[in-house]
């Protein structure tokens, strides 16, 4: 077992007053980044000091800014550069992936390597950035697409088999392609299931649809 | 809730934009597993085409990323038959 492992880490936010101008400028263009952002410093609070939140996430392994991490906002387009140690998550500038393709933007590396401790203040986002409880729309949209399908024969089958506990892929994707956001798959899951009390409650719902229902 | 109450167009154009949803959300996980990848390694990025566009550029830019780029290469052969699977997983 690595010391990391042993570690608990609990990283506090902190960012660099440019940092807070190019998120105001590129959160007026892009309407998802925050909560990108949000995930992103959930999951590097607590991680070990290597570990990437997905495969967009890496730190950079040369060059003059070796050493530092960068992670895609948006693929090959926008990226955060950020650093990290024991105790902060420095978030330093969000621009664009051609700042670290081929050769780097003297001024931005210089920029970069002229940080100091007091140039970083704390950075807060909100606390809640897990899934949030469903809204009364998404609902009604889970609701309308379990009629949809109890009405049906195929999708009735699948239906008749949730009742009973199996779950499908093909169920599963369908609730969740309700839901929008940056939540994961598994996740949206989670917040439908909750939404209904928990799978009993779920499948005593979809029984109440099935017997309200037929085929048309 | 009643069925009666819910007008029938409005559920079959429900219905018909969910089915192109999760056939999507299919198309994506058989690539996230055709990569050798899992759902977590991929859980910020929600299509098969970013996925596709995004290994595509770290294929195209490895110098950051090498290790990653080549997995993925050795697992299709070549550059090539990478290339040409990621497009295959985009127009899906």
């Amino acid at each position: 077992m690595r010391i990391d492992e042993l570690i608990s880490f609990d990283r506090q936010p902190v960012a660099t007053a440019q940092f807070r101008q190019d998120l105001s400028d590129a959160s007026d263009q892009e309407s998802d980044i925050v909560p990108k952002l949000k995930k992103l410093i959930q999951f590097k609070r607590h991680s070990a000091p290597d570990q990437s939140m997905s495969k967009k996430d890496y730190i950079l392994k040369y060059g003059p800014l070796h050493g530092y991490w960068h992670y895609h906002l948006i693929f090959g387009r926008l990226i955060v550069i950020y650093a990290l140690d024991r105790d902060q998550i420095r978030l330093i500038r969000i621009g664009p992936h051609s700042w670290i393709e081929g050769g780097y933007d003297p001024g931005f590396e210089q920029y970069i390597k002229g940080l100091k401790p007091s140039d970083y203040t704390p950075f807060e986002l909100g606390d809640d950035i897990s899934v949030s409880d469903l809204n009364a729309q998404d609902l009604a949209k889970l609701k309308i697409t379990l009629y949809g399908l109890a009405t049906n024969a195929t999708d009735r089958d699948m239906l008749k088999a949730a009742v009973k506990g199996h779950v499908d892929q093909d169920m599963m994707d369908l609730m969740i392609s309700n839901l929008d956001g940056p939540s994961s798959d598994a996740e949206k899951w989670l917040s439908i299931q909750r939404a209904f009390g928990g799978m009993s409650g779920l499948s005593k719902a979809i029984a109440t649809i099935l017997r309200n229902t037929e085929i048309s | 809730m009643d069925t009666n109450t819910i007008d029938q167009q409005y559920l079959q154009a429900h219905m018909d934009q969910l089915r192109q949803k999760a056939a999507a959300r299919r198309s994506r996980r058989e690539l996230i597993k055709s990569l050798g990848d899992t759902e977590d390694d991929w859980h910020d990025t929600p299509s098969a085409q970013e996925i596709a566009s995004y290994v595509k550029h770290m294929v195209a830019y490895p110098q950051q990323n090498s290790s990653l780029a080549e997995r993925y290469i050795a697992r299709f052969g070549s550059k090539q038959f990478l290339l040409e699977h990621l497009e295959s997983a985009a127009a899906s």
